[in-house]
């Protein structure tokens, strides 16, 4: 009979570390199912996105292990039992759902065993860090692997890094259409719109997070303070600069907020020990969210945030040393100083925020009607016209994939948003295509709208964009035109001349910005001498801007100057006009060559 | 008196190596590491002047006043310094730009004070030149070391080119360009390559030592 | 208790009902009774020699240090020797071993008292010559605390019982409710208090009404419910619990006097009958024992013989503790006896522990009734960090358990206060 001798207490609770380790994978699997599922049936996504998002997640969970078991097997430790022990899996899971998907395998797994080392091994493993290794995984991540992405998977820009592209600050209607490209702010809280693997539905994961909680896996405290300080502040911040109730709720929700929230601001290890310090440190991760977001060249505060209090942890449990009911006033008066600097600072700093010009992609709908094709500026432009049955138009929808994304594209939104309102109502044959408003600065996209349109409605549209009309009887001399050749066939004489285009003559001061070498533009011009008219007009050499001038160099345009005399008047190509004059300058060269 | 010297060379480059061992020039060995030719240059440079420095500083050992000599040791380093510079400047110009104002800061490389402190200021003249040669050999290695990760696994080449004439000696690109991480090109990867080998030379330090007690 | 601080309790699983609504069984004392010289950690002097003819009642030992507690034989019969025993002080200590002629012939020690018309101060000095301890477990002399009572507004009868396994405080007041009621009427007199609030848990619904009836007729005395958590029957959560204050060493700061609802009991019974405390209820519960049940034993009677009554052991490798499982002592040895303080033994199955790294999870700071930061104490200990040991007020611990219990990586956090606590002891002897 054996009467063991154990120091008190005897009794234990059913709560164990392996199985508030077991519930987190799980709540985190959970959250990676539903982006799954968000990949599987989204837009513009499919099942080869959820493959992916399996593989990215394998790949990231083997690395994690292999390296901890490479450790161990150095360090002379049992390895099952210390892999089991170490949870590497989890750091692992997180780290892969802060990714986006098309991150490559090698970026992650690198980063992956990186984060374990440097992130937990190093400082002696499981309970003995200082950083979240996830949160050093990502850092790596953004600052190694940045522009390491697989070319088949593509991600639309995130609400994120948009709105920080505004600068964090939008007028409340502008904001509405905003929104609208990423379906709104109940879409963004669902989750079904771009951003990382897991961090995009706040639904999702707030549940889990209510699970974990209830499975006292997690301390609510540290959710509730951050995602609180975050409101409480961007709230402020938004009602200094005249914002609507959307601002706090888009700041909750974009980003790795409502994840940084949960799963990393939660982990025990890296956190303070004691309630006081856990909700200080939950505050100062919240202010410095905000802050990074607002005032740093990142659109992504939550990160850093999450780092820098790591960092800070020691410190925070240094502040809150002693008897946690004898220093409850001063840990409460520390509270309340961080507190009210915090908001003071950031609502301070926010209020000298200024919104920035965005390009809103307003979503084209797709609508049934007759369809119309013009030449852009990069491409086809398309429009499609649909009427009712009497013919009057009830909707116009412009499409240019190939526009610039500035000024092409946003013209072209223009046209959805505002232009295109005046031609509903107004039947098909009636409308004037022509009476629609220009965008000021995208003459040619402007234009190939309205010649689109035009070629819906059956018309003959040229594929030119025709600007102003000059006479070949200008003045040219700055064009500096000279005849290198001349050869007679009967009456018609054909002259090669070179001629200085926009690149050389520079009106502007342009030329040579873009390192590209200008050159004259060669031209045969052949006059027939009797009717001292020109008959046709070759270009040989093209040495102007490329893109622009060498519309020009295009039959269908030569062809108008087919019949000019000296009188006449010849269209140029819009937004091209001094290299269309280069033309205008041979011809004049050639005909008075002609006439002597 | 060979065996005395051999141990005090190995002595300089591992046991008492001046970046891994004692600590010593982190700033700039952090900084100037991104590739092997910069980390040459260094290397050369700074060995130069700790030479040269402890041979001063020996021969004058005895009639520099105790009271003034760590004004005294700069001004000498000061000026071997200078004149490193410019020679570098003039021959070398590629190199002049890769260190920039790190070639200045030799003059407060703690190494070549502090091995003036400790030991030019109180040998003789050619075991502190020998010295000198060591601590200046550890250096250099220690910085070839890091700057060989760190452009391997930064830039995915390793090269070496001619600092006087700018040709390229050779350049091998083994890791393919979609495989670097960039990370050891910046300061992170800087610090986490230099606490590597300082761990490791730690280590292989310490099973030396308890080999010998063993004994 | 505010947003800062964790909830500092919590409700354990009590396993109350396998000893609940159990019969009390009478142990019959053995042929040795061995009555231990000790009262709460401090010696006592033996009364009597070797050969001497003792009853129930004589005074066999005094503890006369600066306090004065008697002690008496709970059996009649003759004195063996005086033997050094292991006992539940975790320290050998003289017993008295006496050979039980199983005759019970009674010696009255002093006559009953009839409190109603007694002085306070009769009422006290009857209280330490009967030699009424604090059956809380800690064993206090309980007159010391009624000496001087200055200005106190609330007597706190403490019936909570917060320890796991252990029902019996319930059990016995269940049987005795009169004797109870006249217990706390002599305390109340006793503490010159404005107040007396006899405290229970508010799970106990079957009980609180008898209470409440029982004492409908007694002036300012009235029953309170408190919370069913963990340590809620320790002295200073109690006492925050019901007037919301907190002290620095005695309740007294606060106006309060804290007395156990057993204590009441034995007072009432010397006062009535005359008699110490020479029986003692307690509950013996675990699943190191074939039958779980509360028993009612005389004073001197030994672990061994009780387990025998109740079946014996389940293994053969078990955890014998004296006391409940949070707070109690295991004891090496099923020899040691019964005290006039013991109020259970829990025996558990010896299972082996695994505890892994912590996590720095901080329940065990959230969960400290005392409000101290365990994990930190802990970490501070293992570094030899003496300056953080002590800010962190390592001393006000009371070793309750509640850290460990709860810790998820099942390590011994209890264990590593004390040593911090004996590391400090150490650097402030030099």
């Amino acid at each position: 009979m054996k009467f063991t001798f154990k120091p008190s207490p005897n009794y234990r609770d059913s709560l164990s570390t392996q199985g508030i380790m077991r519930d987190l994978t799980i709540g985190l699997l959970v959250v990676f199912a539903f982006s799954l599922f968000h990949y599987a049936t989204g837009e513009n996504l499919g099942v080869s996105y959820a493959i992916r998002a399996v593989g990215l997640l394998a790949t990231s969970i083997i690395s994690a292990e292999v390296t901890e078991a490479i450790y161990f097997v150095i360090t002379k430790q049992p390895v099952v039992s210390s892999l089991k022990n170490s949870f590497g899996w989890v750091t692992a899971i997180i780290l892969t759902l802060m990714c986006p998907i098309n991150i490559t395998y090698y970026a992650l797994a690198v980063s992956t065993i990186l984060a374990i080392f440097f992130g937990k091994l190093v400082f002696g493993g499981f309970g003995q860090n200082i950083f979240n290794p996830a949160a050093l995984g990502r850092a790596i991540v953004m600052s190694s692997f940045a522009g390491s992405v697989a070319v088949d998977f593509a991600t639309s820009a995130t609400p994120t890094a948009s709105f920080a592209s505004a600068g964090w600050e939008m007028a409340n209607d502008t904001f509405t259409l905003f929104i609208a490209q990423f379906g709104g702010l109940f879409e963004m809280f669902v989750g079904r719109y771009a951003g990382a693997i897991g961090e995009t539905s706040a639904l999702v994961i707030l549940l889990v997070g209510a699970f974990l909680v209830w499975r006292k896996v997690i301390d609510w405290k540290v959710p509730v303070t951050y995602l609180v300080t975050i409101f409480v502040t961007t709230l402020l911040i938004g009602l200094v600069n005249g914002e609507g109730l959307w601002y706090p709720l888009f700041h909750l929700l974009t980003g790795g907020v409502m994840f940084g929230a949960i799963f990393m601001l939660t982990d025990p290890v890296t956190n303070p020990t004691s309630s006081a310090g856990r909700v200080i440190f939950a505050m100062g991760a919240a202010f410095l969210t905000v802050l990074i977001r607002i005032k740093a060249n990142l659109p992504e505060g939550v990160l850093y945030s999450i780092l820098l209090m790591n960092m800070l942890s020691p410190a925070i449990e240094r502040l809150t040393t002693g008897n946690q009911i004898k220093t409850l006033a001063k840990n409460v008066r520390s509270v309340v100083i961080i507190a009210v600097a915090g908001l003071v600072v950031l609502v301070g700093l926010g209020s000298t925020l200024e919104a920035k010009e965005v390009r809103i992609s307003v979503p084209t709908e797709d609508i049934e009607g007759i369809e119309g094709v013009a030449a852009g500026f990069g491409g086809d432009v398309k429009v499609t016209i649909a009427t009712d049955d009497n013919g009057i138009i009830t909707k116009v929808v412009a499409e240019g994939k190939d526009e610039t994304e500035t000024i092409g594209g946003a013209a072209i939104d223009k046209f959805n948003a505002e232009y295109f309102n005046s031609l509903q109502g107004v039947a098909l044959a009636e409308a004037d295509f022509d009476a629609l408003d220009s965008v000021s600065g995208a003459t040619i996209t402007s234009t190939a709208i309205k010649n689109a349109l035009k070629n819906a409605r059956g018309e003959e549209v040229s594929n030119l964009a025709l600007g102003s009309a000059y006479a070949i009887n200008d003045d040219y001399s700055s064009f500096n035109a000279k005849i290198d050749n001349e050869t007679a066939d009967g009456n018609l004489v054909t002259y090669t001349i070179r001629v200085k285009g926009y690149g050389l003559i520079d009106p502007e001061g342009h030329a040579g910005e873009s390192g590209h070498e200008y050159a004259r533009n060669y031209y045969d011009v052949t006059v027939d001498k009797d009717t001292m008219s020109i008959t046709s007009v070759k270009m040989t050499s093209f040495g102007d801007t490329e893109g622009i001038g060498d519309k020009v160099n295009n039959e269908e345009y030569l062809a108008l100057f087919e019949g000019a005399t000296l009188d006449s008047e010849i269209d140029t190509i819009s937004g091209a006009t001094w290299t269309s004059r280069s033309v205008h300058a041979a011809c004049k060269a050639a005909l008075e060559a002609a006439n002597q | 008196m060979s065996e005395k010297k051999k141990s005090s060379f190995a002595t300089g480059l591992i046991a008492e190596n001046p970046v891994f061992g004692l600590y010593l020039g982190i700033c700039s060995t952090l900084a100037i590491s991104t590739n092997i030719n910069n980390a040459l240059g260094m290397g050369v440079a700074v060995t130069f002047v700790l030479i040269m420095s402890n041979v001063i500083i020996s021969l004058m050992r005895k009639i520099i006043p105790d009271e003034i000599r760590i004004p005294v040791y700069i001004v000498i380093i000061a000026s071997l310094v200078t004149i490193v510079e410019m020679l570098i400047h003039a021959y070398a110009p590629s190199l002049y730009t890769a260190l920039g104002a790190f070639i200045s800061l030799i003059v407060v490389n703690c190494i070549i004070l502090g091995r003036a402190e400790a030991f030019a200021s109180k040998n003789p003249v050619l075991p502190s030149a020998f010295d000198g040669l060591s601590m200046g050999c550890g250096y250099t290695l220690s910085l070839l070391a890091i700057s060989f990760i760190r452009q391997l696994l930064g830039t995915g080449i390793i090269s070496l080119s001619n600092p006087f004439t700018d040709a390229t000696i050779f350049s091998v690109t083994i890791i393919p360009e979609n495989y670097i991480i960039s990370l050891f090109t910046s300061q992170t990867g800087a610090f986490l390559t230099f606490a590597i080998c300082a761990a490791a030379l730690s280590a292989y330090v310490n099973k030396q030592k308890k080999k010998e007690a063993a004994k | 208790m505010s947003f800062l601080t964790g909830p500092m309790r919590k409700h354990l699983d009590g396993h109350k009902e396998l000893t609940n609504h159990e019969d009390v069984l009478k142990v019959e004392a053995g042929n040795l009774v061995k009555i231990p010289l000790l009262n709460g950690n401090a010696l006592c002097q033996s009364k009597v020699k070797e050969n001497d003819l003792v009853k129930v009642g004589t005074l066999i030992g005094e503890r006369n240090d600066h306090f004065y507690v008697p002690l008496y034989s709970s059996v009649s019969g003759r004195v063996v020797k005086i033997e050094k025993l292991m006992s539940s002080a975790l320290k050998p200590v003289d017993h008295v071993v006496i050979e039980n002629d199983g005759k019970y012939e009674v010696e009255r020690p002093f006559e009953p008292l009839d409190y109603t018309s007694a002085t306070r101060e009769q009422l006290v000095d009857f209280m330490k010559k009967a030699g009424i301890v604090g059956c809380g477990g800690a064993g206090f002399p309980t007159y010391v605390k009624y000496l001087k009572p200055d200005n106190i507004d609330l007597l706190i009868i403490n019936a909570v019982e917060c320890e796991p396994y252990i029902t019996a405080d319930y059990k016995l007041m269940s049987l005795n409710v009169e004797l109870l009621v006249k217990g706390v009427e002599a305390l109340f007199k006793m503490s010159c208090a404005k107040e007396c609030k006899v405290c229970i848990k508010e799970t106990k619904k079957d009980f609180i009404p008898v209470l409440e009836k029982a004492f409908a007729n007694v002036d300012k005395v009235s029953v309170f419910a408190v919370p069913d958590v963990y340590p809620m029957g320790w002295e200073r959560t109690l006492v925050y619990e019901v007037t919301k204050k907190r002290y620095d060493k005695l309740p007294s700061e606060v106006g309060c006097i804290v007395s156990n609802a057993t204590t009441a009991i034995s007072f009432a019974d010397a006062l009535v009958n005359g008699m110490p405390i020479v029986k003692k209820v307690l509950t013996v519960a675990g699943d190191g024992v074939k039958t779980n049940k509360n028993v009612e034993v005389r004073v001197g009677t030994s672990a061994h013989e009780i387990v025998e009554a109740l079946g014996g052991y389940t293994s053969d490798n078990v955890l014998l503790i004296a006391g409940g499982p949070m707070m109690g002592k295991t004891i090496t040895t099923d020899a040691f006896v019964i005290g006039t303080y013991n109020n259970a033994l829990t025996i558990f199955k010896n299972k082996d522990i695994e505890s892994i790294k912590c996590l720095r999870c901080g329940k065990c700071s959230d969960h400290c009734p005392a409000g101290l930061q365990p994990v930190r104490i802990n970490a501070a200990n293992k570094a030899h960090d003496l300056d953080t040991v002590m800010a962190l007020d390592v001393n006000s611990c009371i070793e309750c358990g509640m850290c460990t219990y709860i810790c998820p990586s099942k390590i011994n956090v209890t264990e590593g206060i004390r040593q911090a606590k004996r590391f400090l002891a150490l650097k402030k002897k030099k």
